[in-house]
This record gives C-alpha cells, sequence and structure tokens, in this order.
C-alpha cells in the first residue's frame, strides 16, 4: 500500500528531575504501532499527558524512541508550535528566509515560494515589520503559510491551528485537505473534536501512552466522551455572601446519563442562615469547554422571588432538546431579590451526560430543521 | 550534496539572524564591529603608553593582538552556553541538526572577530610596524583556535540543561583563565619553573602563538603549533563524540 509511515510498538520514558538526586521516569509512549498512509489525514486525540506530542516528534524524528521501529518515506514537516525558530528581532521577510532554512530548505527555493507564502498569509504589508511587534494570530499564520508551501510528504501538525481568526483557519483546513487529496499524509492532534471528526479519515484514542482505540472517528471520538465522563474537567467553584446555603443537591437519575427526549429533574436544598424575605434562584447548563448553554432563573423567566423558609427544596427540570452528545454541567445559584448579590452560588456542581444523539454535530446541538427542495 | 547545502544553507541563516539581532538596533549597526576595538586601542593606548609602561615597543598593539582572540573566545563561549537551552523549543519542534546551533554562534563571532582584525592590522601599519610573511599563517591559525572554542561551546551547551552550575562555574574559571594568559603581560615574566604548568592552558598557547605572527613577526615555534593542533583535533573530536552519545538525553531533559 500507499503507507509513508510505518510506527511498530515504539517505547520512550523521560526522566524528569523531581529534586536532586530523586527522579521518576515517566513513560510518555508505551508500546505504539500504527501506519500512516498517503492521502490520509490520521488524528490522535487523548487526555493532556496521554503521549499524543510525544507520538507525534517521534513520527516527525525530533526525538528517537527508546525501543521500537519507525520508518518514515519522505519529507517530514512538523508544524508542532508557534513561531518556532523565529527570531523577533528580525523582519517577517527575513524570519521567512531563516524559517525556510530551518526546515531545511536552499535559499533559492525559499524564494521562489516566496512570493505564495506570502499571500496565503495575508500579511504583504507587513512583511517588513519586525516579527515581535507581530500577534499570536500572525505568527501562526505566518509560519502555517511557509509550512504548507514545503510540499511535505507527511505533515504534522499539534492544535497550533486554535490560535488565529476563525476565517483563516478555515483556509488552513481547506488547504491541508486540499493537499491530503494531492497524496500528503497529515498527522493531526487537536481538542476540537468537531475538527477532528470533519477532517480525520481515522483517529487514534491515546491513554497513557497507549493507544486504546483506533479507527472511524466518530467511533473513537465517542469513546473518548465516555472517558472523559469518568473525570470531570471543569473545577467546582463557590462563592456567596452565605445568608442561603445550599446544602444538596439530587438528580432524578442517579446515573446521571439521559436521552434527548428524557427530563432532567434536579431537587436543590437550601437552609438560611440569616434573616433574608425572599430571592432569586438560578441554574445554567454548561458544555465541558465551560460554554453556557442556556441560564434561566425565576426572576427573569417566571418573574417569581423565592419566599425563603429557614430549610427549603427547590426543584426545576427541563429536557436537553436536541443538544450534542457528551458531557454537561450545572451551576446553581441563589441570589438576592435584585438578582445581583449571589448568596450562594456554586459553579458546576452537577453533571449529566446525553447521549440521544448517534453524533456529535458542527455547534452545540441539532437544530430540528425542515428541508425543502424545490 | 543536497544535504549540505542545506545545512549550509541553515548555518548562514543562523549566523545572519545571530549577527543581525546584535547591531540592527543599533544606530552604528555594524560600525560598532570596528568601533569596538578601535576604542579599546585607543583605551589601552592612554593607559599603556602614558600611566604604565612596559620595556616594549608598540605595547598597546602587543594587547590587542591577544585580547581580540580573547573576547573571540570569551564571547563565543558565554553566547553558547545557553544555546540549546534558550532555543529548546526549536530543538523539541523542529528537526535540525542541533550541532549547527553552537556552531553558528562560533562563526558568527569569527566574522566579527575577523573585521576586528582588519582594524588591528590598519592600526598596526599606522603605528609604523614592519609587515611580515609570518602573518599568512594567522588566518589558518585563527581558523584552528574557532575548532577549540567550537569544541567548548559545544560542551559547555551540551552540559547547560543539566547542570546550569555550569555558568557561574565557567565565568570564574574563565576569568582565571584569563589572568594566566599572557594578554596584559608579557610571556617572558612568567618564572621558568612554571611554565610547563602555564602552557596546558591552550588559550595561552594560542595567543602566544598569536603574538609570534602577528606582533613579533617572527616564525612561530613549533611547540606552540603543535600544541595548538593538539588541543584543537583532540578538544573538537571529543566534544563533537560526547555530544552525539548524550544528545537524545539532553533533548529528553532539555
Amino acid at each position: 500500500m500507499n503507507q509513508v509511515a510505518i510506527v511498530k510498538d515504539i517505547y520512550l520514558s523521560y526522566n524528569v528531575h523531581t529534586g536532586f538526586f530523586s527522579r521518576q521516569v515517566v513513560n510518555a509512549v508505551n508500546g505504539i504501532s500504527f501506519n500512516l498512509s498517503k492521502n490520509e489525514m490520521l488524528s490522535i486525540i487523548g487526555h493532556n499527558g496521554s503521549g499524543k506530542t510525544t507520538t507525534l516528534s517521534i513520527v516527525a524524528g525530533i526525538l528517537k524512541p527508546d525501543k521500537g521501529n519507525i520508518v518514515v518515506k519522505g519529507r517530514v514537516v512538523p508544524f508542532l508550535g508557534l513561531g518556532i525558530g523565529f527570531n523577533p528581532e528580525l523582519t517577517a521577510k527575513e524570519n521567512v528566509f531563516l524559517y525556510g532554512a530551518i526546515m531545511g530548505f536552499s535559499r533559492k527555493h525559499t524564494l521562489r515560494i516566496y512570493d505564495s507564502v506570502v499571500e496565503f498569509s495575508e500579511l504583504k504589508d507587513y512583511m517588513n515589520l519586525k516579527i515581535k511587534e507581530f500577534s499570536t494570530g500572525m505568527y501562526v499564520r505566518l509560519g502555517f503559510s511557509v509550512a504548507i508551501y514545503t510540499s511535505p510528504d507527511i505533515l504534522i501538525i499539534d492544535e497550533v491551528l486554535a490560535v488565529g481568526d476563525v476565517r483563516f483557519q478555515r483556509k488552513c483546513l481547506e488547504t491541508i485537505n486540499n493537499i491530503k487529496v494531492k497524496g500528503t499524509a497529515i498527522m493531526f492532534v487537536s481538542h476540537d473534536m468537531g475538527l477532528v471528526s470533519r477532517f480525520s479519515d481515522r483517529v487514534i484514542l491515546l491513554d497513557r501512552g497507549k493507544i486504546l482505540k483506533e479507527g472511524d472517528p466518530d467511533d473513537v471520538i465517542q469513546s473518548y466522551m465516555d472517558m472523559q465522563e469518568n473525570s470531570p474537567m471543569l473545577q467546582k467553584s463557590r462563592r456567596g455572601s452565605g445568608e442561603i446555603e445550599i446544602v444538596g443537591i439530587d438528580m432524578n437519575k442517579p446515573d446521571r446519563s439521559y436521552q434527548n427526549d428524557e427530563e432532567i429533574s434536579v431537587s436543590v436544598h437550601y437552609k438560611r442562615n440569616s434573616e433574608v424575605k425572599d430571592g432569586v434562584f438560578g441554574f445554567a447548563v454548561t458544555d465541558d469547554n465551560g460554554v453556557v448553554i442556556s441560564g434561566p432563573n425565576t426572576k427573569d423567566y417566571a418573574n417569581m422571588l423565592i419566599e425563603f423558609k429557614n430549610e427549603g427544596t427547590i426543584e426545576f427540570s427541563f429536557k436537553s432538546i436536541a443538544l450534542n452528545p457528551g458531557k454537561y454541567f450545572i451551576t446553581v445559584a441563589f441570589y438576592d431579590n435584585t438578582n445581583r448579590f449571589p448568596y450562594d452560588h456554586i459553579d458546576h456542581v452537577e453533571y449529566f451526560t446525553l447521549n440521544g444523539l448517534k453524533r456529535k454535530h458542527l455547534g452545540i446541538m441539532k437544530l430540528p430543521v425542515k428541508w425543502k427542495v424545490k | 550534496m543536497e544535504f549540505f547545502t542545506r545545512h549550509i544553507n541553515l548555518l548562514t541563516e543562523l549566523i545572519k539572524s545571530d549577527l543581525k539581532s546584535k547591531y540592527k538596533n543599533t544606530i552604528l549597526g555594524f560600525l560598532w564591529i570596528l568601533f569596538e576595538p578601535l576604542f579599546m586601542m585607543i583605551i589601552l593606548y592612554i593607559v599603556f603608553n602614558k600611566f604604565i609602561r612596559f620595556q616594549m615597543d608598540n605595547y598597546p598593539m602587543y594587547i590587542l593582538s591577544g585580547v581580540i582572540l580573547w573576547r573571540f573566545f570569551i564571547n563565543t563561549t558565554s553566547q553558547s552556553i545557553f544555546i540549546f537551552y534558550r532555543n529548546r523549543e526549536m530543538i523539541l519542534k523542529v528537526r535540525i541538526p542541533r550541532l549547527l546551533l553552537p556552531f553558528s554562534i562560533v562563526l558568527s563571532n569569527l566574522v566579527i572577530t575577523f573585521f576586528e582584525y582588519i582594524v588591528y592590522f590598519i592600526l598596526f601599519l599606522l603605528a609604523g610596524m614592519h609587515l611580515s610573511w609570518t602573518m599568512l599563517f594567522f588566518l589558518p591559525y585563527l581558523l584552528l583556535f574557532a575548532f577549540f572554542t567550537a569544541g567548548v561551546s559545544l560542551l559547555l551547551a551540551l552540559i547547560y540543561p543539566f547542570f546550569k552550575d555550569v555558568k557561574p562555574g565557567w565565568e570564574i574559571f574563565s576569568q582565571a583563565l584569563f589572568f594566566l594568559c599572557p594578554i596584559f603581560y608579557p610571556f617572558e615574566i612568567v618564572p621558568y619553573k612554571f611554565i610547563h604548568v602555564y602552557l596546558l592552558n591552550p588559550v595561552a598557547v594560542f595567543i602566544l602563538g598569536v603574538h609570534e605572527m602577528l606582533y613579533a613577526g617572527v616564525i612561530t615555534d613549533s611547540t606552540i603549533i603543535l600544541n595548538s593542533v593538539f588541543f584543537s583535533v583532540i578538544v573538537f573530536i571529543v566534544s563533537v563524540l560526547v555530544f552525539l552519545m548524550n544528545e537524545e538525553k539532553m533533548v529528553k531533559s532539555i
């Protein structure tokens, strides 16, 4: 087959110094094997520290595995960080030549691609500016533009595209797709599951330096999501003046796993610590990136103030309609009757998971759409 | 061959980038390369012609010939010591021959040193000193010293990510080394019984060689040449080998 990289049972460990004489061995990559073919985009996903970057670095030839074999055919161009090798004191133009040299080009070659690089980066008016004046977005643009014009056989991209504006990011992804069609193999690491799902042909899920799952993007992404449910990412945090105190929360399903049309019901128990008459209760639903999906409260939604008792319970329920599958967090809060000052506000105190939809749709939900073709 | 030209290109780009970032933001720019030895000469002239007098003709020229070489050595080594550590992003994220990083520092300093010696020659002629054919040996001799310096620099740069102590250690050590070189005093004042120990200092040996070629204009003593070659070859080869053996370890712990 058209295989451009064959990775066979590689191992790599670091020695991390924890003190002057003590060290700890970190097994970053723990027996990984995979192949990479022409015209293929292979994504690697996993938690931080699961060995993604180390694996990319090994394929890029930057790190040598302690054990195992790796065969790479053709030119590998790694794009693992922002403005690597750029000298901030030099102009953008001079840096293109420096970066070209770092990428292993002759000056002639860099000269040949220079105009296209500038055009692609859309930084034509800034090329004589010192690069230290550049924003991070501009760094990415320039760096990526050089990398993409290197006509690599294997292009390795680690998360960097997350910086920079969305339009340029789309342009990069389109270009990546184009060079993929022309034969380049691409290895990609990202925490953006939407990107991974839309562009990858195959996905590898890493956990503690081992391959947990490999194959169809949506399947593997789903397994990754399931994994995350056991390790919440958002931090619980609490603030407020304490007149009203939340003492307990119950959910109607102990396993916190719901279908899309299922009712999610939450009971919040509180007690009153000092004399306050009434106030507002609210909650918010947040996705696993911390994006607030919705934040209803009794004042705005029902023009209702809660008459506090010494001990009481507020129950609310809602349906998730068509939110994408994944993990969601619930924030609950009691505020004063002006809805400005918190008595007790706990972020991400509870969570639930949605399994209803088969796959993750672009955005946060599946919009109920009626299509009509005329 | 293509491999070779690519590396040459990377090396030139790194040297250019280093020189540009050193001088580009200054008003005088690259003229600084010429001014530095000139100013130094003025100071030396005032101090050693008016205040302190040695029984030696053109004593400031004697000092300058050695001081330029010393500056090359000390500037290169003290800049190289951080080179891997400072460029760890680059080392971890692109694939480049890492040896070229310290070597580019050696070469960019060599360019500066070359121009400083041109100023030296101009002053040499202005001082009414006589040119000698022994000066022809100077360029290859300087190159030889560059190999020695490259060896030392590479070793220091390799050790630094593991032991940061190497930096203050090197500062103290190189200060001692400076006083153990015949830069500000004539070699003749070194007592005879210490000479063998004194000549274990490679930099002192090189400076003796430079004095003979550029100042005295006599045929350089063959022991000096042999010792210089010996030091350069050994130091360079050993440090490249040590580097290659420990490169992976360094990359991982950087």
